[in-house]
């Protein structure tokens, strides 16, 4: 029967002609017209399956084209001896040539899309973290939810610090209309304070997370225990606090959920997605619907064959690779090659070496045509890096660094190394890092870290200046719009 | 079968032709000095009979006793005289101002066109059929003044058109489109031959019955009706071929491989085309283009008696794009009645129904075309596409050949109304009109491979469905009443509802067979399935009033109301009222005029207004959790949703509203002879939309949000003059001319951000939204000539003696230094110009001499600016224009066309042109086949014409048009734009 739509209509009618002839007060009701494609706070938040999806937001961040791509790849990766801006010189990729040589000024448009980006995900963590504590799902998800939110704000978080130094510090959604509340979150806190709001956030996350292998195969990828030991280890190396350092990678190697891959080169390859080594990663859907990293592998891909051909290898890199070292192919794609999975590369390309880390094969790997959000996952954190933070910290603590050191070189296929002088075993751990980690975003921060970024990016040929360029520039379009709250940094 | 058809014809013809006809012969002259009127029209009323009288005011034609034969003649009133046994008629014509009794639709309502006072541009169905075209305002270009039209040349594409200036920056800025009291905005639907006029509301006084949609102008169309008297049968039709307009010299072989090879020198690389290239020499242009086939045929029939009346009618359109595989046909069938129930009761329905079809091409394609190097045959010996990897331009002909996009529609709009007039002096209307349409859109994207660059890897096909759901339910009753001879009054109230629901559906599925018959998503990869639906809806309650007072039809007042409620704003906000007062005084009426026998009418009017715009998005204002925030866990195989609020909203946001002020003067002079309107406007519209700037500490999506900031004046003049003379000869002619005057300022804009636009998609942006400039302007570095050395590079130093361009080559352009802060950036950018035209016009002329006619329409634009996107977006190595042969090199220096390169060129000066253009839209040359021999081959009227559109234009634009459409922000900007084109047709008139 169905009679009750069709006196629904009937009275919807009736109603309608009433409101014709008498005043307003029910045509209100004729005009209260609801969103209907996207949910208001109310009806949202009132199911308990919101928890998760406020929380799946924030890792949706990571696939932005201003968060992990040409922006960052640019300001991470072509600032340092191990890449060019790559590409033909006509195209600049609108300032990567800036970032290359250090000729950047403040309005550089790769400083502001990271800015942006990164408060971005810091705002989509606030509100996770608003909301989730009001609903009424299991503690333990809660609490997992909730680090996952701290972790994630945590990574926002260290991307500024080390790019700008103390930025604004915002743990809540600030109101535009308060004046004073707008003036504090325009103004910047101190580095100290942004990496004690880092420290808190994944200490909570230690608590709270759950273990990798606790995890249900469904949410592989999300933050855990591991990920958020790792992360504050490396937090702690930035500001040398050694025993951390060390006392934080003895708990995840000895954790036994982790471990090197046989093969370097699989990393990158879809078999080696979330592998024994992978402590954490940015998840890529190459699949319909496509959620990947927007650009990623298009950007990076050889040109004139799969992409635009950004982010090249130096010659420099290629160069410093010890003689057998099999992790040089795994990096560099050389023009003429034939690839692991049979593709081979053309020759007629404007660029000496491509990046192999963000390759996707569009014949063995799952690939629907989509090269923009494709299948690539992208490594943040493994088990290498953990072997070389164990390994830097035991050098500098005066303990057993060969160890791990030579873990992560036997991988390699490399001879261990025997260095016992703590500063010579430095500079080898540090070569190691630059090989092992090479176009994993890590390079310009490591050297400012280092306190040698001067020194080797201008013996690069790189016009690096001390004192200014250990910083990238606040972008002046936000200090305009912070009406000068914002202050600039030093030699900008 | 065929004979008993054959049969049916003769005896349809046999009926129609039987009766008794004679001559009837007479001759008209003018009722005050008894002079012979030649030319004048006399024909059989309702049979389209009928014949012009001769140098001495004579005529003679067929015609039955009990006939009515209408005369009519410019200038006189119209008579009308039933054959009551005579033979031989004398007919005297009164002088009247026929002209002034015109009778004008206003919007829930009509009223004569010498009680109006606000400003009101009208055209009617027969002059608008003159340019034949997809929709009735593409041929209103250069008829209306205050009404600006900007067509783009591309098969059913929607002209831009723009009433008094813009006056919104993020809302719509198209003008409300009312067709037979059904309010839309795409009137695509809707057969030309089916309209009996056009009326556009301009200012606020008139719009303001349509109040918060009342903003940007209102176009009222009314479609035909049918009338007593007998059935009526027209055919009208033309077919035609359509060229392209202006093309662009482009370089051949040999200077492109020249070119190329020297900005690949400049920066050190090794040439990239050798002699061996030059061996081909593709026009890519003519690969492309084709000359197009244009046609139309309608057949309309029409009738009634006091009871019933009815118009029905069959039309189709067909329009080839000059750019291969894209085109657009259209069907049309049409049905207005009305029944005369009881003496007091009267019913009525107005029903269109529509069905296109339409095969689209990118208009990039035109882009790919001029920029696709001439070395690069179409298709090489083997017949494979050609292509090159020096340059990142796909072959276009393999784009064409590769796009499967198809779209069609179904519409159906129309409206049922009842009348009902009691107590004498008050009618009651109600009408409920439907619109309903149903799109489809496919598109087929195969698998392919040109080069490495342009190809296809899999095949993906998608389906789209969009269904709009709009009614709208008007109620009014009006109360009209004289007092004693000198009172005039009419009271109009009502009510008025409206819905919009529009819902849309899109799939898609890789993998499904190439051939088009398989197109099914069912024959695709089930794992690679999308879709995706979307629904909108938004409602306005609203309540009208009017009241017409005129004073011995001297002093005449009009006040106006409209009580907008709109779904679209907050609740607390929602309700807003538009009031508006006009006044006018026709002094010609006034007794110390009445001895000036040359004036025939002379109005002086004055009105003011509140009108809004509500074109804006309906969750605008409300904070929403954005879904599809997905992520795919575990390596992408675990797809979970996400959802988060990523935008921050006014909370408060309102409508635009324009505040508006018109004076306006209308006289006729001469018997008619001279007729004219001088508009002066002032237009100042506030609370207008513009994003104002969010710190990224906010985390906003795009880092602004909505509100309501800027204020926007529109200041103009407008001016209509025409001329029509009828001479003793038989010699008829008129001339027209009509010329807007419009300035455009965005005077405030609260601290929100000005928007940059215009982005050429290559990193350069050119257009920027700013206080104190028209919207939309262009923003630019401005060229001062070329360093012809590096010496002179080294001399243009700053006052530290820093080199102002260090990066500068000798042939580059100096760029001046605005600021003068010693350096070249952003901060040098300045106001070049806007896309508004200072001033558009148009002149009209028509001749007729005995059966045949010409005519002529004309339109041109003054005082804007265009920017050569095409040109200006450069990667590397794409084709260039022939002029560049004269490029700045070592050997022959040049200090206004830039040496070769490679690099991608600033947004200069150097791209922008002068926007200036006139163009005769239309010449038509028809002959009407005399009564005495359409009667012999039993054909009320015939007539047959020949048009040539867009044959001449005069431009300083080097581009393809100068006519580009866009949003408020990015107009003026040729990039994909589709050329204008020429049509050379053929047309016949034919009436039973």
């Amino acid at each position: 029967m169905k009679m009750k739509p069709f006196i629904k209509q009937i009275s919807y009618w009736l109603g309608i002609l009433a409101c014709s002839w008498t005043m307003y007060s029910c045509s209100e009701s004729f005009l209260d017209v609801p969103p209907q494609n996207e949910q208001t706070p109310e009806d949202k938040l009132s199911t308990n399956e919101a928890a998760a999806q406020v929380v799946n937001a924030i890792y949706n961040k990571l696939l932005d084209w201003n968060q992990h791509t040409f922006a960052w790849i640019g300001i991470t990766s072509i600032t340092s001896d191990d890449a060019d801006k790559g590409s033909v010189p006509g195209d600049t990729g609108t300032d990567k040539n800036l970032l290359d040589n250090f000729t950047f000024s403040v309005d550089a448009v790769s400083f502001n899309e990271v800015w942006v980006a990164n408060y971005q995900g810091i705002a989509r963590a606030n509100q996770a973290l608003k909301v989730i504590p009001d609903f009424t799902i299991e503690e333990r998800v809660k609490n997992r939810l909730m680090g996952e939110a701290r972790f994630l704000r945590a990574y926002f978080y260290f991307n500024l610090v080390r790019s700008f130094g103390g930025v604004p510090l915002i743990e809540k959604i600030p109101d535009p209309t308060n004046t004073q509340e707008l003036e504090q979150a325009r103004t910047r806190a101190s580095k100290e304070q942004i990496y004690q709001l880092i420290i808190n956030d994944l200490q909570f996350a230690i608590e709270n997370l759950y273990p990798k292998s606790e995890l249900g195969p469904e949410d592989v990828g999300r933050a855990t225990v591991g990920a958020a030991k790792t992360f504050l280890a490396k937090v702690n190396m930035y500001l040398n606090n050694w025993s951390e350092v060390s006392r934080l990678t003895n708990e995840v190697i000895s954790s036994g959920e982790y471990a090197l891959v046989d093969d370097y080169a699989t990393i990158w390859r879809e078999v080696g997605e979330n592998s024994v080594e992978s402590i954490f990663e940015v998840q890529g859907r190459g699949d319909t619907p496509n959620k990947g990293l927007q650009g990623y592998t298009a950007t990076q891909g050889v040109r004139g064959q799969f992409g635009w051909g950004f982010n090249t290898p130096t010659e420099d890199l290629a160069n410093t690779y010890e003689v057998g070292d099999t992790r040089k192919e795994a990096t560099i794609i050389f023009p003429g090659e034939t690839l692991w999975d049979g593709v081979e590369i053309i020759t007629d390309v404007p660029n000496p070496y491509y990046n192999q880390k963000a390759y996707i094969s569009r014949v063995q790997e799952t690939f629907n045509g989509n090269d923009w959000e494709s299948n690539k996952n992208l490594r943040v954190f493994r088990f290498a890096e953990v072997l070389l933070m164990n390994a830097e910290a035991a050098n500098e603590l005066g303990m057993d660094a060969l160890t791990s050191l030579n873990l992560v070189r036997d991988r390699a296929k490399l001879a261990p190394v025997n260095e016992t002088d703590p500063n010579k075993l430095r500079k080898i751990i540090w070569h190691e890092r630059r090989v092992e980690l090479a176009f994993e975003h890590d390079r310009f921060f490591d050297l400012v870290r280092q306190g040698r970024a001067g020194e080797v990016l201008r013996a690069h040929g790189k016009n690096f200046v001390d004192g200014k360029h250990e910083l990238f520039p606040i972008p002046q379009s936000q200090i305009n719009l912070s009406e000068g709250k914002l202050l600039q940094n030093p030699g900008y | 079968m065929k004979r008993r058809i054959f049969t049916l014809i003769a005896l349809l013809w046999f009926t129609v032709s039987y009766a008794q006809q004679e001559t009837i012969s007479g001759v008209v002259k003018s009722a005050g000095d008894q002079a012979p009127i030649p030319g004048a029209n006399v024909l059989v009323k309702n049979s389209q009979q009928g014949t012009v009288t001769d140098i001495e005011g004579k005529f003679s034609l067929l015609a039955r006793q009990g006939d009515v034969l209408t005369v009519s003649f410019v200038g006189m009133r119209t008579q009308e005289i039933t054959l009551n046994g005579q033979s031989s008629l004398e007919i005297l014509l009164e002088v009247d101002l026929q002209q002034l009794e015109e009778v004008i639709v206003v919007g829930y309502g009509t009223q004569r066109k010498s009680d109006v006072t606000g400003s009101i541009s009208g055209i009617s169905g027969t002059e608008l059929l003159k340019q034949p075209a997809l929709t009735p305002t593409q041929a209103m270009q250069g008829k209306l003044t205050g009404v600006q039209i900007v067509n783009s040349g591309g098969p059913g594409e929607n002209p831009m058109v723009r009433v008094r200036g813009v006056g919104t920056i993020l809302g719509g800025a198209d003008p409300l489109y009312v067709v037979d009291g059904i309010i839309t905005n795409d009137i695509r639907n809707i057969n030309t031959s089916d309209i009996v006029s056009i009326d556009v509301l301009k200012d606020a006084s008139s719009a303001s019955i349509y109040g918060v949609r009342g903003a940007n102008g209102v176009i009222l169309i009314t479609t035909k009706a049918g009338q007593k008297g007998k059935m009526n049968i027209n055919y009208d039709g033309f077919i035609g071929v359509k060229t392209i307009a202006s093309k662009v010299d482009m370089a051949d072989s040999r200077l492109f491989i020249d070119y190329a090879n020297e900005a690949l020198s400049y920066d050190n690389q090794p040439p990239a085309f050798d002699d061996a290239d030059a061996q081909v020499n593709t026009d890519w242009l003519d690969a492309v283009t084709r000359t197009a086939l244009t046609q139309s045929h309608n057949l309309s029939v029409k009738g009634g008696n006091d009871k019933a009346t009815y118009y029905a009618s069959l039309g189709y359109y067909g329009e080839e794009g000059i750019l291969k595989n894209n085109d657009y046909e259209r069907i049309n069938f049409r049905l207005n009645n009305t029944f005369q129930l009881t003496k007091n009761i009267k019913l009525g329905n107005v029903l269109g129904l529509s069905h296109f079809v339409g095969n689209n091409i990118p208009f990039s394609v035109f882009t790919a075309a001029y920029k696709a190097a001439p070395t690069v045959p179409v298709k090489d010996a083997e017949g494979n596409y050609g292509f090159t990897s020096q340059n990142n331009v796909g072959n276009p002909v393999a784009t064409i050949d590769h796009t499967h996009d198809r779209s069609w529609g179904d519409r159906m709009q129309g409206s049922l109304f009842a009348e009902v007039t009691f107590l004498k002096d008050f009618q009651f209307r109600t009408s409920f009109g439907l619109d309903a349409i149903r799109n489809k859109g496919r598109i087929y994207v195969p698998v392919y491979r040109i080069s490495d660059t342009q190809k296809n890897e899999i095949s993906v096909l998608t389906l789209k469905r969009n269904n709009y759901n709009n009614w709208v339910w008007d109620n009014t009753l009006t109360y009209s009443k004289n007092f004693g001879n000198r009172h005039s009054l009419k009271v109009m109230a009502g009510t008025t509802a409206q819905s919009n629901k529009n819902d849309e559906f899109e799939a898609s599925r890789q993998n499904v067979p190439a051939q088009e018959r398989y197109w099914n998503l069912s024959l695709g990869d089930e794992a690679s399935a999308t879709n995706n639906s979307k629904t909108f809806e938004n409602k306005i309650n609203s309540y009208i009033g009017r009241l017409n007072y005129s004073f011995a039809d001297r002093y005449l007042l009009t006040v106006t109301a409209r009580y907008d409620g709109s779904s679209k704003f907050p609740k607390n906000n929602r309700w807003v009222l538009f009031p508006s007062v006009g006044l006018g005084w026709r002094l010609s009426e006034e007794p110390f005029m009445q001895d000036i026998d040359w004036l025939d009418n002379l109005k002086v009017r004055g009105s003011w207004g509140k009108i809004g715009n509500d074109n804006i998005d309906s969750d605008a204002f409300l904070l929403t959790f954005v879904s599809g925030l997905d992520y795919a866990f575990a390596g992408g195989s675990t797809l979970q949703q996400g959802a988060t609020i990523v935008d921050i909203k006014d909370l408060n946001l309102l409508w635009e509203t324009t505040y508006e002020t018109d004076l306006g003067v209308e006289f006729s002079m001469f018997n008619g002879r001279i007729t004219g309107e001088i508009d002066y406007y002032h237009k100042r519209t506030k609370d207008v939309l513009m994003p104002a700037p969010l710190d990224a500490i906010f985390g906003d999506r795009d880092n602004s949000f909505i509100t309501n900031k800027a204020d926007i004046l529109n200041e103009g003049l407008e001016f209509a003059l025409n001329w029509r003379q009828s001479a003793p000869s038989g010699f008829n002619y008129s001339v027209g001319v009509n010329l807007t005057y419009n300035k455009n300022k965005l005077e405030d804009i609260k601290g929100a951000t000005p928007i940059i636009s215009g982005s050429l998609g290559n990193g350069q942006v050119t257009t920027r939204t700013d206080v104190g400039q028209p919207i939309g302007s262009f923003w630019l570095w401005e060229t001062d000539g070329i360093f012809q050395s590096q010496d002179e590079i080294n001399a243009y130093v700053n006052e530290e003696g820093g080199l102002i361009q260090p990066d500068a080559k000798p042939g580059d352009f100096r760029l001046k230094d605005i600021n003068k802060d010693g350096i070249i950036d952003v901060a040098d950018r300045s106001f070049s110009g806007s896309y508004q035209p200072e001033f558009y016009f148009g002149f009209v002329g028509s001749i007729s001499y005995k059966n045949f006619d010409l005519s002529i329409d004309t339109y041109g634009n003054l005082g804007n600016k265009v920017y050569n996107g095409k040109k200006a977006q450069r990667f590397g190595n794409e084709n260039i224009e022939a002029d560049l042969a004269g490029r700045w090199n070592t050997t022959t220096p040049s200090n206004s066309i830039p040496r070769a390169s490679n690099d991608v060129p600033l947004a200069t000066t150097y791209f922008l042109e002068s926007g200036d253009f006139f163009r005769i839209n239309n010449i038509t040359l028809g002959y009407t086949m005399p009564a005495s021999l359409s009667e012999k081959i039993h054909v009320g009227n015939l007539r047959v014409y020949a048009s040539a559109q867009n044959p001449v234009i005069f431009k300083d634009f080097s581009g393809f048009t100068p006519e580009l459409p866009g949003d408020t922000r990015n107009a003026g900007i040729e990039l994909n734009a589709y050329p204008t084109s020429s049509t050379y047709l053929l047309g016949l008139n034919i009436g039973f």
